[in-house]
């Protein structure tokens, strides 16, 4: 499956800098609703799936998140990517106890389970790869960033 | 057949992401099992006809019977072991 249209470049934001993961969200979501993509009430749903169900993430080369919620509140299927300047805490996935600082966030619009199955696993497949890991830390342009990706998911 | 269930917070990315995973390496050992990836809310109600629970949140309460680390199926992290008590589970 070719997951490379659900990235673009007004998807890309860059060096982001939020004062926590509600500024996070609530700016995003602006940022996807003005263009379509997401319901009024993603945002709220969002945020209520966080803290029930946290998708804080990190394995021994990354911290990060991915954050989303049931298919009922997106329009449009798509990935929202951040790179925050300043690491913003979430929930450990799996441990509740255990807390995240996230550097990228990957803001998951999921419209179909079955046939986004696979953009998951490329995902986690892309965080445990170093080389993957360093262009993402690096890429200053979100053209190049969109290139990037697309090649990465397109495959 | 045995059945093996999967939950996360809406059922609709890390437990489908953990499902397929799940799917292929049952079908990698040639064991068969139906593998079924379903939101939290259904849990309690679907888990009484399972033989292995796949937990990607931490489990609240024990359901008696064998529970797995769901996020390393997700991050590849520690995902043998879990593999090795799937397949005891399951035969």
């Amino acid at each position: 499956m070719n997951y490379s249209n659900l990235f673009q470049k007004d998807l890309i934001v860059l060096n982001a800098d939020y004062q926590d993961q509600k500024d996070l969200f609530n700016s995003n979501f602006k940022s996807l609703h003005d263009k379509g993509l997401v319901n009024a009430s993603y945002c709220a749903a969002l945020t209520e799936r966080e803290s029930l169900y946290p998708t804080g993430l990190a394995n021994d080369k990354i911290q990060f998140a991915i954050p989303h919620t049931d298919v009922t509140h997106v329009n449009h299927p798509f990935v929202q990517v951040v790179r925050l300047k300043k690491p913003i805490r979430f929930a450990h996935m799996g441990m509740s106890d255990r807390q995240v600082d996230a550097e990228i966030v990957f803001m998951l619009g999921i419209k179909d389970p079955k046939g986004q199955v696979g953009l998951l696993s490329e995902i986690m497949s892309c965080f445990n790869d170093q080389s993957f890991i360093d262009h993402v830390r690096t890429i200053n342009d979100s053209q190049q960033m969109e290139n990037y990706l697309k090649d990465k998911f397109g495959r | 057949m045995k059945r093996v269930i999967v939950a996360c917070g809406s059922g609709v990315a890390t437990s489908q992401t953990v499902a397929s995973k799940v799917k292929r390496i049952l079908s990698e050992k040639k064991i068969s099992a139906e593998v079924e990836a379903v939101d939290i809310k259904s849990l309690d109600h679907l888990i009484k006809h399972c033989d292995v629970y796949v937990a990607i949140t931490k489990p609240k309460k024990a359901y008696g019977i064998p529970t797995l680390n769901g996020i390393a199926f997700l991050t590849g992290m520690g995902m043998d072991a879990e593999v090795e008590k799937l397949i005891a589970a399951l035969k």
